[in-house]
């Protein structure tokens, strides 16, 4: 199975951040991490957390308006290097990424990225054959 | 000349974790405004439950225009 991220639509304003992070911690879920896109209204927070199903729940049931995407995680050494051979590999094979984001594992060995493609099956089977490993879905949700 | 703000409640159905997405659907909306109402409108996506709800009248428009 996929890696599950949460995405969750936010104004701009003081303290809708703050509500969304309240809703988790009531919860006990915990961040793994997370990233904002943001415009001059909005943004959208895009995070992996311990529990996905259960923090989805949480944040509808408090009509926050959020959803639930399909991303791969790769882990990489942390080298200099390592993400310009991988982004290479998908360049060669025409793959788009609509948008990465990246944090270092427990041990603080390996880079962990996490990639939203299009083509969620096109880009593991690119991975699968340039020899990466696709981060199971226990390594990261720690279910 | 007065400008007119149209706030469009963001809920899961038109939610999308892409920010071109999200962009593209407000100028989607300002476009049709433009097209079948002839007005040109900032679209701002806000929240569900931040356009204010009443039991009695709907308050849906807020005139900013200072009266003279």
């Amino acid at each position: 199975m996929n890696i599950t991220q949460l995405s969750v639509f936010l104004e701009n304003k003081p303290g809708r951040l703050q509500h969304v992070l309240k809703v988790l911690f009531d919860r006990a879920i915990n961040i793994r991490t997370l990233t904002i896109a943001e415009v001059s209204d909005f943004g959208i927070l895009r995070m992996i957390v311990n529990k996905p199903e259960e923090a989805y729940a949480a944040l509808k049931a408090e009509h926050v308006t959020c959803s639930r995407t399909d991303v791969l995680a790769v882990a990489l050494e942390d080298t200099p290097g390592a993400l310009y051979r991988l982004i290479d590999a998908f360049s060669k094979r025409q793959l788009n990424i609509e948008y990465m984001y990246a944090f270092t594992d427990r041990h603080g060995e390996h880079s962990i990225m996490i990639f939203r493609f299009d083509d969620v099956e096109a880009a593991k089977l690119a991975l699968g054959e340039e020899g990466y490993t696709i981060m199971k879905r226990t390594d990261i949700h720690g279910e | 000349m007065d400008d007119i703000e149209i706030m469009v409640e963001v809920d899961e159905e038109i939610f999308s974790d892409e920010l071109k997405v999200m962009n593209a659907l407000a100028d989607k909306i300002s476009s049709r405004m433009r097209s079948i109402l002839g007005i040109s409108a900032k679209i701002t996506l806000v929240e569900p439950s931040t356009i204010e709800r009443s039991a009695g009248k709907a308050k849906r428009v807020i005139d900013k225009r200072i009266s003279k």
